[in-house]
């Protein structure tokens, strides 16, 4: 199996055993569910360095709702009395 | 027409953000909703994966071929001593100076200047270019402007598949790098000795891309499956390199 292959598979491996825990564990917080997706998603893609045709925008895009939800997150913990 | 990973890779999109909307808005379930939301990573993500339009055997055949090619010139020549790498103004591409006959009559910018030339004959020296067998120097979808060695070195030989795994240390002029498991090389002894082994040879020029200087492999030792090459950076003034 080549190294892109690997990666796809472990992504989608990974993003199924994410859900599968955080749904077990009950939780009901999107936010949550976004984070650890995009979290596995720069993890894989460092370790296995797969080819991209285009500009990563999928990692761009996670990295963007990723610092929206920490910030939500920072900015409820600053302005809760 | 597009190719099938992302066709696959957008319909794998399409059901995700079909799922995703319907499990929000309909069903009102956050795990499903969040399933959706990771096909349209992944399904994004195979997209964005270029499928192989070669598989590596036939790329490995074609630059062993091309090896041949540039051995066969060697010996036809009588060629013994190191070739130079020297970057193109246009900073895309690297050729490699043979030198033939005589030596430390040309500066390695008036060798240089005899770009898209395949023989250099002036000054009493006599020698060829060649455009040295190389998988991919320079990265087409760079993170960053701007070029540093280690990544050139990465993409030149990781990413092309051509070894494991690079990295280098600097020692005044001297570039010292380390290649792990080389996956492709050739056997041909005149092409060792002049252009080096293959894996250094393709180090060499992504130093030379990289610097935006010659380049001269001085030295290359194996060490079980690691390959340590000593790379020189030249001035391009210089007229000592044979």
């Amino acid at each position: 199996m080549d190294r892109e292959r690997l990666y796809l598979v472990t992504l989608a491996l990974l993003n199924t055993i994410a859900v599968a825990v955080l749904a077990a564990l009950s939780e009901t917080r999107l936010d949550v569910y976004v984070s650890m997706f995009a979290l596995i998603y720069f993890a894989s893609t460092a370790i296995f360095r797969p080819r991209k045709r285009l500009f990563d925008v999928v990692g761009s895009s996670l990295l963007v709702v990723f610092s929206y939800v920490v910030a939500m997150r920072v900015l409820e913990v600053l302005v809760k009395p | 027409m597009a190719d099938e990973n992302v066709a696959l890779g957008s319909c794998v999109v399409a059901f995700g953000a079909v799922l995703s909307l319907t499990s929000y808005l309909i069903i009102g379930s956050v795990p499903l909703t969040a399933m959706g939301i990771g096909l349209i990573v992944v399904g994004a993500a195979w997209a964005l994966t270029p499928s192989h339009p070669l598989p590596r055997e036939v790329v490995g055949a074609l630059v062993r071929s091309s090896c041949s090619n540039i051995e066969a010139l060697l010996e036809a020549l009588g060629a013994t001593k190191r070739a130079v790498y020297i970057p193109l103004r246009g900073g895309k591409k690297v050729v490699a100076y043979i030198p033939i006959k005589g030596s430390g009559n040309l500066t390695v910018e008036e060798i240089a200047e005899n770009e898209g030339k395949v023989i250099v004959n002036r000054g009493g020296s006599f020698g060829v270019l060649v455009s040295p067998p190389t998988a991919s120097l320079r990265n087409p979808h760079p993170i960053e402007e701007g070029l540093d060695v280690q990544s050139v070195l990465e993409h030149a030989l990781v990413d092309s598949e051509v070894a494991a795994s690079v990295k280098f240390v600097v020692e005044g002029n001297d570039f010292v790098v380390e290649i792990k498991k080389p996956r492709i090389d050739v056997d041909h002894p005149r092409f060792k000795l002049v252009m080096g082994s293959l894996p250094s040879s393709i180090a060499a020029q992504a130093i030379a891309l990289a610097t935006s200087k010659p380049t001269q492999i001085v030295s290359e030792k194996r060490n079980r499956d690691r390959l340590i090459v000593h790379v020189r950076a030249l001035n391009w003034t210089e007229r000592d390199f044979t």
